[in-house]
């Protein structure tokens, strides 16, 4: 309904000042027997059209005024009561009329007044609210739906309901608004739901979406609520995506206080153990086996502290690690088999390095560290091979580079691929080593975001170790 | 009652506790022969060569690990009468429970009370040569 206070409602003011300048013209002139002053009502009631409430008041106060000076100007004469019940039957239905206007004009500044409310609340609402007639048209389209599906109410309005919908259920609307017509069994109506709309543009938005069906002078409205979850769907994958990752942590750090409280008691029941023996070994004057077993003890403490050490080393990975800087490979493969230098020949080994090595993005000292324990690993496990051998190479993969220590040494059994890798695992019985190489070199390469595994065909067939590291960015390389 | 010495399979990996638990059962004549192996598939490569009287076995192995080599003995009713003891610093109820689930005979955590590790060594050589000599006894 348009607003009754516009100024465009001027006009009424000039008609109803028409209307009584020229029915007093008509009074004036017509004999007093005629019902002349009649018209002043058409006066008054142009005042529902006149944006000013006192209005119908003041016509009817000039109308009656004019109408009594008509009277004072020509006397009544014989037929005084006809005159007299004419002109009072004339204020009477004035004042009636004036009364009913300016009724109408209060109630009309009530309603215009809860509209503006009411459009303020629509527009300020958070939630997109969206009113459609039975026929699917939107009629009521807020500021926040318009946010919400990124178009103007002015290209919503009228349009069918179902443009905001994504395939099917876009086809399919129609149908849903017809079985619920004909048998009341409600697809979203009265039920809350999380559904996804789609955007002018086509995209895509998640919804919770309440709608409700309201009764309008017998017309069946159903009136939309919606929300935007993008943030919360987004919120909730970033939480699951934590608690996954938390979990994942949780179990890997069960595993290592599993492993670590395991491994590190062994020395300790050696050296318990062994000093039980000590006070006979003395008192049988077995001075022989006394001294064996205080080696066995003093060896048990030395590894002990080399487990120590390294399970300090392994939780340090985690801490430190300095920024990414761009590394020549060449030159870390250089700076590992230089500090390997003696166990290379000693054992005869012959290494051959790939040309044009990449540049990589990682931290040198780490990086180094990994090719380390590969390089020593290979040389280590060499077996009975005549002609030792390690190739050191790389390969490029999407984004990343896969960097290799290939040997032809003893190999790894399929079954082990991935136990190898496990703190404290030892595939050979040997004392060397406490098991934590490898683990280590994992952790490193998958706190620089690479992977790391072993290809082997297993016994006698050699093996080749593979891990990837970030190819070098313009950040990284600045 | 003769007290026959047992033959007996020990699996474990580590030297020292290796010798502190064979000095164990020779001082106290407990089995007169030991065959000691450091790996589970060597220890399942000895059962199926010959099949000891008592299986003592370590946790924590190179290769096939301890619960596998329990896992493979109670599962095959050739050798599942085969008593094992599991002997491991392992107090994890995991392993345990693990252990125990696979039919272990008995779970003796290391540093071992020597002395009652041994009654339980004879305890259980008795009870396999009872078994073994009047299967139909059983109950």
């Amino acid at each position: 309904m348009a607003d009754p206070r516009g100024p465009q409602r001027s006009w009424a003011l000039v008609a109803s000042g028409l209307v009584v300048a020229l029915t007093f013209a008509l009074d004036v002139t017509l004999p007093l027997g005629y019902a002349g002053a009649f018209p002043y009502v058409i006066a008054v009631a142009l005042g529902l059209w006149v944006p000013w409430r006192p209005f119908p008041f003041v016509a009817a106060a000039v109308a009656s005024a004019l109408s009594l000076v008509v009277l004072a100007l020509k006397p009544p004469g014989s037929l005084w009561w006809i005159v007299i019940g004419n002109r009072t039957i004339t204020l009477v239905a004035m004042w009636a009329i004036a009364i009913a206007v300016a009724r109408y004009l209060t109630f009309i500044q009530v309603v215009s007044d809860d509209r503006a409310r009411m459009g303020a609340i629509l527009d300020t609402c958070a939630d997109g609210l969206i009113t459609i007639a039975a026929d699917g048209r939107i009629e009521l389209f807020n500021r926040a739906a318009e946010r919400i599906f990124g178009r103007p109410a002015a290209d919503a309005l009228g349009q069918d309901v179902a443009i905001l919908m994504p395939s099917p259920h876009r086809e399919a609307h129609a149908d849903y608004v017809r079985r619920y017509l004909a048998t009341g069994e409600p697809h979203v109506i009265g039920l809350g739901r999380e559904v996804e709309g789609v955007r002018a543009d086509g995209a895509p938005v998640p919804i919770d979406l309440a709608v409700a069906e309201v009764s309008l002078a017998g017309r069946r409205v159903f009136t939309a609520s919606v929300r935007d979850i993008t943030d919360r769907r987004r919120a909730a994958a970033e939480r699951d995506a934590l608690i996954t990752r938390l979990e994942q942590k949780n179990a890997e750090l069960e595993r290592f206080t599993y492993t670590a409280s395991h491994d590190l008691k062994s020395p300790l029941v050696t050296i318990r153990g062994f000093l039980g023996t000590l006070e006979r070994s003395a008192r049988d004057g077995n001075f022989e086996r006394l001294t064996a077993d205080i080696n066995r003890i003093a060896g048990a403490a030395d590894r002990m502290r080399q487990l120590l050490d390294d399970l300090l080393e392994l939780s340090r990975i985690g801490r430190v690690v300095s920024p990414p800087r761009a590394l020549p490979l060449g030159e870390v493969v250089r700076d590992a088999l230089e500090s390997l230098d003696g166990a290379i020949r000693a054992g005869g080994v012959q290494v051959v390095v790939a040309p044009d090595l990449p540049v990589v993005s990682g931290d040198a000292t780490r990086i180094t560290e990994v090719l380390q324990n590969l390089i020593e690993n290979a040389v280590k496990f060499m077996g009975e091979q005549p002609a030792p051998r390690i190739e050191i190479g790389a390969r490029d993969g999407a984004g990343e580079v896969v960097i290799f220590v290939r040997d032809n040494g003893s190999g790894i059994d399929p079954r082990y691929h991935e136990k190898i890798f496990g703190l404290f695992e030892r595939l050979r019985r040997d004392r060397e080593g406490t098991g934590v190489g490898l683990a280590l070199v994992r952790r490193i390469v998958e706190v620089h975001g690479g992977r790391l595994w072993v290809e082997s065909a297993g016994e006698g067939h050699g093996s080749c170790f593979c891990f990837t590291l970030p190819t070098v960015t313009e950040e990284s390389a600045s | 009652m003769s007290d026959r010495p047992l033959e007996i399979l020990f699996v474990e990996d580590d030297d020292d506790h290796a010798e502190l638990v064979m000095r164990t059962l020779v001082e106290h004549r407990v089995g007169n022969k030991i065959t000691r192996v450091t790996d589970g598939q060597a220890a399942l490569d000895a059962i199926a060569a010959r099949p000891p009287d008592v299986v003592l076995l370590d946790l924590r192995l190179p290769l096939v690990d301890g619960l596998d080599v329990l896992r493979a003995i109670k599962g095959d009713p050739a050798l599942h009468r085969i008593p094992v003891v599991v002997l491991t610093t392992s107090e994890a109820e995991s392993d345990i429970a693990r252990a125990y689930d696979l039919n272990a005979n008995a779970y003796v955590v290391k540093p071992v009370e020597f002395q009652a590790f041994v009654d339980l060594m004879r305890d259980l050589g008795f009870f396999w040569l009872a078994w073994n000599r009047n299967p139909g006894t059983r109950s």
